[in-house]
């Protein structure tokens, strides 16, 4: 201010000086999104981070939930960048968790060290938990793209929002839609096996299940959980299924440790009336059906997906298919999805202040969405009122909805057919 | 508990044991003949299972036949990878040794994650899916296969250590280097041919596995850890002591599934800590 006094010739001038600098502050101070007011410098670029397990364990679903992130920033920034912010450009930081927690909060704090003004990520629920932490701690925005733990939004945090059904939804739905299927079947199928994943989200996901298992009338006659990181054999364990006889098998995990358990089923010759996922990574993905395509059919799994009657999905589905050679999967579509709800979110910011950009987030209300249910709407822990699983099963290889009613896009076939006939 | 489910595990966790067992191996020799610890040798398993993928996928060969390319091309990895890196820090002290092979296999993971993504893969042969009934318990052939093989393997091995030139030359460079290049034992070429072969063994595990296991970048984690419980279990240097630990492992791994939660591993940690309490010198390892 001094100089700036000094290199003033008049009082005249020093008075016109002295309110511009006073306008400069006021609109520093206007609220947020006010329309046509850009606040302080130029924004040219807006530093957004992603942050998935791109290798180790967990690294295949990983990387799906990065491209549909990626997918949906490129196309951001090709229509001309975020327009509040004069067009200002989003530079995508993305960032491995390597699927370990302690990894995913160095790298989280990295990111925020390097500028990002807000965080999506981060696949498992175990890592989720810390990386919310160290955003909530440092007051970033951090959507969360997957990752299913009710318990991640529990803990009174300001930052963290999620579009996607939690565990509790998830599993409440699967049971709800399989005892409907089991009820037109005569009802005779009662005794039910589970089969989960030990960290996180096969806790959650068990316990949503296990209650609504048991208000539904289901006997739980084994319950098996397992190390998906560290799992070379399934064998001891599916026997012990075997011995259990259970009508229908549930099984909560990731993509290639629940294809162990499935092709140790068939050599066990294992036949329950139904597979049963519950936010299952491999159930309901297509490269499941390229590689077991006698196995993956009549698979059901109760997970997030897209909406079936949204034109704006098939389109961002053909996009996806075109930009990455490789079929669109529920796991993409989230990422997408969580990308889309934080460029609306900046947009109506105006602003690459966190705390504008947290307020804007938690008035989202968006409607042009491809994932099932109306709009997009968060409650004050920061998860999406109306986030809405499906029940979907493999039918002639095809993924297809079939459940609830509304998206469905087809009968579910239950029970399904014995296993050899299914092998045939 | 039925006996058939007792049974069924047991069997299991036997199967199981002979890939341990020859992951192991490779392991051992490496480590009983150059005392270096190598922490690439689950990369190389990986390595070796895309290899065969590979050959699957494009050339249609079966991973059984495929070892016979396999193998003889990463005995040549590994002898390239032992005169490039390894031979550089014989002398070296044992941390910067552990250092400079982990930095080898985080080199081929990236590599690996570079070049074929992070998917998993697997492959569907036509006797995939064949199962053997023997009573109430059921055999995999594909794991039976591997077993076989892991088996066979082991016997080639000892023969080759105890009734040829060289696996004399090996011992003795194994229990006395400058003894062994005092007699004229081309120390050199032995280090390298037993790396190369630590290296073709496991590569060929990974090959044997793939019909029933998905490969991808991060897959050789899940068996290395195993394989070094199973080197210490049955004794440093000791080649029945390898095969018999992976056997063993497997076993108490196997039964240790029909657990209550996942505790699958718990016996075989539990084992490891009693062994090395009352034999640290393990099972068959002779105490130094």
């Amino acid at each position: 201010m001094t100089r700036v006094c000094r290199q003033l010739a008049s009082r005249r001038e020093f008075i016109k000086a002295g309110l511009s600098l006073l306008a400069v502050s006021a609109a520093a101070c206007a609220p947020a999104g006010a329309p046509g007011a850009p606040t302080g410098p130029r924004v040219t670029e807006i530093k957004i981070g992603s942050i998935h397990p791109l290798t180790g364990a967990g690294a295949f679903e990983g990387n799906l939930v990065a491209r549909g992130v990626r997918l949906r920033i490129e196309e951001a920034n090709a229509a001309g960048g975020i327009k509040s912010l004069g067009g200002a450009k989003i530079n995508l930081i993305e960032a491995d968790t390597q699927g370990k927690p302690e990894v995913g909060q160095s790298e989280t704090e990295r990111l925020i060290r390097e500028g990002c003004v807000a965080l999506m990520g981060a696949f498992h629920s175990a890592v989720t938990i810390v990386t919310t932490q160290v955003a909530e701690r440092e007051g970033v925005p951090f959507v969360i793209s997957v990752a299913v733990s009710d318990r991640i939004l529990q803990r009174g945090f300001k930052y963290s929002f999620r579009q996607q059904p939690n565990a509790t939804m998830m599993g409440r739905l699967t049971v709800r839609a399989l005892k409907e299927l089991v009820d037109a079947a005569g009802g005779q199928y009662r005794r039910v096996a589970f089969i989960h994943e030990d960290t996180e989200m096969g806790q959650t996901i068990s316990a949503a299940a296990f209650s609504a298992l048991r208000d539904a009338g289901f006997e739980l006659v084994e319950d098996i959980t397992y190390n998906a990181a560290r799992v070379t054999d399934v064998t001891a364990e599916a026997s012990r299924v075997r011995a259990a006889n259970p009508d229908i098998i549930l099984m909560n995990g990731y993509y290639p440790d629940t294809l162990l358990w499935i092709r140790t089923f068939r050599d066990l010759r294992v036949s329950p009336k139904a597979i049963v996922g519950v936010a299952n990574s491999l159930l309901s993905n297509p490269n499941f059906v390229k590689e077991e395509p006698k196995l993956a059919e009549y698979m059901i799994d109760g997970n997030y997906w897209w909406n079936p009657n949204s034109d704006r999905a098939r389109r961002v589905k053909e996009a996806y298919e075109k930009r990455y050679n490789e079929p669109f999967t529920n796991h993409s579509a989230q990422g997408y999805q969580s990308a889309d709800v934080l460029i609306d979110a900046l947009e109506r910011a105006g602003s690459t202040d966190r705390d504008r950009i947290r307020e804007a987030l938690a008035k989202t209300k968006l409607t042009d969405i491809i994932v099932p249910g109306d709009t997009i709407e968060f409650d004050e822990t920061g998860q999406n009122k109306n986030a809405q699983p499906l029940l979907l099963q493999i039918l002639q290889g095809v993924v297809t909805p079939v459940a609830p009613q509304k998206y469905a896009a087809a009968r579910a076939v239950f029970p399904i057919p014995p296993l050899d006939e299914r092998l045939r | 508990m039925d006996w058939q489910t007792l049974a069924q595990a047991v069997a299991g966790g036997l199967l199981l044991g002979g890939v341990y067992a020859l992951v192991a191996l490779g392991l051992n020799l490496i480590f009983g003949v150059m005392k270096v610890i190598n922490f690439a040798h689950g990369t190389f398993m990986m390595l070796g299972m895309y290899a065969s993928y590979w050959l699957f996928a494009l050339y249609g060969v079966d991973p059984y036949p495929s070892i016979l390319i396999v193998g003889p091309a990463f005995l040549l990895v590994g002898m390239a990878v032992e005169r490039l890196v390894v031979s550089r820090i014989l002398d070296a002290p044992e941390h910067d040794q552990l250092l400079v092979t982990l930095g080898v296999s985080l080199f081929l993971q990236n590599l690996a994650l570079a070049l074929f993504k992070a998917d998993p893969r697997s492959i569907r042969t036509v006797y995939g899916d064949w199962s053997l009934p023997v009573g109430g318990v059921v055999i995999s052939a594909p794991r039976l296969g591997a077993f076989l093989t892991a088996l066979a393997l082991a016997g080639i091995l000892f023969w080759l250590l105890r009734r040829t030139d060289l696996g004399k030359a090996m011992r003795a460079a194994a229990e006395e280097r400058e003894g062994a290049i005092l007699v004229g034992i081309d120390v050199r070429r032995i280090y390298a041919l037993a790396f190369g072969i630590g290296t073709a063994l496991v590569a060929v595990a990974g090959s044997v596995v793939l019909p029933f296991f998905h490969v991808s970048p991060a897959v050789g984690e899940t068996f290395l850890l195993t394989a070094f419980i199973t080197v210490v279990l049955g004794g440093l240097g000791s080649f029945p002591g390898a095969l018999i630990g992976g056997l063993l492992i497997g076993l108490v791994e196997g039964l240790g599934a029909l657990l209550p939660g996942s505790l699958r591993q718990l016996p075989v940690f539990g084992l490891f800590i009693i062994t090395l309490l009352l034999r640290p010198q393990g099972l068959l390892g002779s105490r130094q």
